[in-house]
């Protein structure tokens, strides 16, 4: 049985669709990475998923959470706004983009993670929470003691660290982490990581993974999928998906990645730029910088099951082989 | 090094001393004032409008009262007036403007068109009707003066609490069901006190400014002697035409020597809480 369920998730702004039809499931103890340009609606689906969409955002289609030692399935999609905040940190927590914005800077980090305890459960001591928060903090591998800083007196890594254990402060059993290593350095990038990946087996959490960086998805996720103008264009394993894509756009996302000890120089970048979110262009939404356009990309793809537990929106997959690319076949009108 | 650096603010610029020698100063003889003043200040004497001299250091007035003693006791006016009205403006000043950031919609256009009324209304003059309504008296004067001086302090915190109310942190607390006080109390006053702290140091220049103001136009509170009032009362008698330049002078100084204290010390802060403003030194 999975862990979570998202049904035809679609969120619209004024009645444009900025998440369109976005369906996966997501296993316990499995990791889901989220990859996609800026604007392709990976942290709207992710809001969605905890139905903390900023006002102005309307959500639609069924997500189903069924944490283990619940007996009743969560339908998220049902609840009311008071009903989701026993849900939210409790079930489904989130690890938001940006450090910097995501801690009060006047207040001790103790106090911020005491904070998520107490609105959560009530009745909890003074003690139970001090103990619990020291626990957090030795968990994500920092010392108890920093809980007396102010976040201006921790570095960024250590700031991350933090925010992962604002995550875990109430258990849950899926953590969606939002851009988790940007503004980090590499090495840096890589403990942190480590970290998420040592805590979903110790923890048997469930992670969703959103990042532009392919890199870091594939080595921390189990499966991936890609979005492209709010719509999952590919979803598959991590293995499958790089060693074999079957959209054009994942194809050229990975074409990009430069390759140690590969050809020197720049692989060609994909031509135009992400649609605007909310307008996307008719039929596949990429067709406009797609080097395979034809008539037939005017008309919805529907995913195809490319293989075992592999889906791509394509026209044409199954790709056997991907065509040499003409540059003057590019057609750069988006 | 935070802490250090507000200290090292103040003790090592001339600014930062000379305010804080200034303000020092002031508050004592407001508290003191009466104990310390050589003569009744009111207790009239035949020597009228006599210069100088070490029996009155600074001279007497039109009614033959000692100037210098005047002087002493009319601090407490001018500290109390420009401390409580400054404290009134920030209260009033914060509350306005959290509400209207952080409740947006319609508390906010309601709020902020009353604050921009306030803005652009000319101060002084909305500050003469208002104490010409009501009885001349030290409680009237610091109302009037700090209900007209909040809308600067409101505009300044709403701008910050519209950035506050968007960050994650708060964003967080809302999610897990913290109730609106709660944010507030937690997270949004906090991080704007600095600001309504700054602000109201400059008002409190403000405020001492508008009390010496209003009692030089005869609106001050009639039993109290404060630095307005002897003004008022020297220019009644002609003194300045006269010569009479000791019953002027000091007066002006003592309400000049405050005020730039005041404000020194809060561009001092200013520039404490934001950096940016540091002089190369």
């Amino acid at each position: 049985m999975s862990l979570l369920e998202v049904k035809d998730l679609t969120v619209t702004h004024r009645g444009k669709p900025i998440v369109d039809g976005v369906d996966f499931e997501l296993n316990r103890g499995e990791s889901l990475a989220l990859a996609g340009e800026s604007g392709c609606g990976k942290t709207t689906t992710a809001l969605a998923l905890m139905k903390m969409l900023p006002e102005g955002l309307k959500q639609k289609g069924g997500i189903v959470l069924r944490p283990p030692g619940v007996e009743d399935p969560i339908n998220v999609h049902r609840r009311t706004e008071t009903g989701m905040q026993v849900v939210r940190w409790r079930h489904i927590s989130l690890v938001f983009q940006g450090a910097m914005n995501a801690l009060d800077p006047v207040q001790h980090i103790d106090d911020q993670i005491g904070e998520v305890i107490r609105l959560h459960e009530r009745k909890v001591t003074g003690k139970q929470v001090k103990a619990r928060i020291d626990d957090l903090l030795v968990t994500v591998g920092l010392t108890a003691k920093l809980g007396k800083r102010y976040p201006h007196q921790l570095s960024g890594g250590q700031r991350q660290r933090v925010m992962i254990a604002l995550a875990l402060a109430c258990r849950p059993s899926l953590v969606i982490a939002d851009e988790p290593t940007t503004a980090l350095d590499v090495v840096m990038q890589a403990q942190v990581l480590q970290l998420l990946e040592s805590l979903r087996e110790e923890l048997d959490l469930s992670l969703i993974l959103i990042s532009h960086d392919l890199g870091v998805l594939a080595e921390t996720c189990d499966r991936i999928a890609v979005m492209y103008a709010g719509r999952i264009v590919e979803i598959g394993s991590v293995e499958t998906v790089f060693s074999n894509p079957q959209h054009p756009y994942t194809k050229r996302l990975l074409d990009s990645l430069p390759v140690i000890g590969g050809r020197r120089g720049l692989a060609p970048p994909i031509p135009g730029g992400p649609p605007d979110p909310g307008d996307p262009p008719g039929g596949c939404a990429f067709h406009p910088r797609c080097p395979y356009s034809t008539d037939r990309c005017l008309e919805d793809p529907p995913p195809v099951e490319v293989g075992p537990d592999h889906l791509a929106a394509c026209h044409f997959s199954p790709w056997s082989s991907w065509p040499e690319v003409e540059p003057q076949k590019v057609r750069v009108d988006a | 090094m935070r802490e250090s650096g507000a200290l090292k603010l103040l003790t090592d610029t001339w600014r930062g001393r000379f305010g804080v020698a200034v303000i020092l100063v002031a508050v004592f003889v407001s508290i003191f004032g009466t104990l310390i003043a050589p003569y009744e200040p009111e207790a009239s004497s035949l020597d009228v409008l006599q210069p100088p001299s070490l029996d009155h250091w600074l001279g007497t007035t039109e009614s033959g009262a000692d100037v210098f003693s005047q002087l002493l006791v009319g601090t407490r006016v001018s500290v109390l007036v420009g401390f409580a009205a400054a404290i009134i403006s920030a209260v009033l000043g914060s509350m306005v403007g959290i509400a209207s950031g952080y409740f947006g919609g319609w508390t906010d256009r309601i709020l902020d068109a009353l604050e921009n009324w306030f803005l652009v209304i000319p101060t002084l003059p909305l500050m003469i009707v208002l104490a010409r309504l009501l009885d001349p008296s030290l409680i009237v004067l610091i109302a009037v003066i700090g209900f007209t001086s909040w809308a600067g302090t409101g505009r300044i915190v709403r701008a910050q609490v519209l950035t506050l109310r968007e960050r994650s942190f708060v964003e967080r607390a809302r999610a897990l069901g913290a109730g609106d006080g709660y944010i507030i109390r937690t997270h949004i006053l906090p991080n704007t006190l600095p600001l309504i702290f700054a602000s109201t140091v400059l008002i409190i220049a403000v405020a001492i400014l508008s009390e010496a103001a209003l009692a030089f136009l005869g609106l001050g509170d009639p039993t109290r002697i404060s630095w307005g009032t002897m003004l008022q009362n020297a220019f009644d008698s002609g003194a300045p035409s006269a010569g009479a330049w000791w019953y002027v002078i000091p007066p002006g100084l003592c309400i000049t020597l405050l005020v730039l204290a005041v404000s020194l010390l809060g561009f001092l802060y200013e520039e404490y809480i934001n950096p940016r403003l540091r002089r190369e030194s």
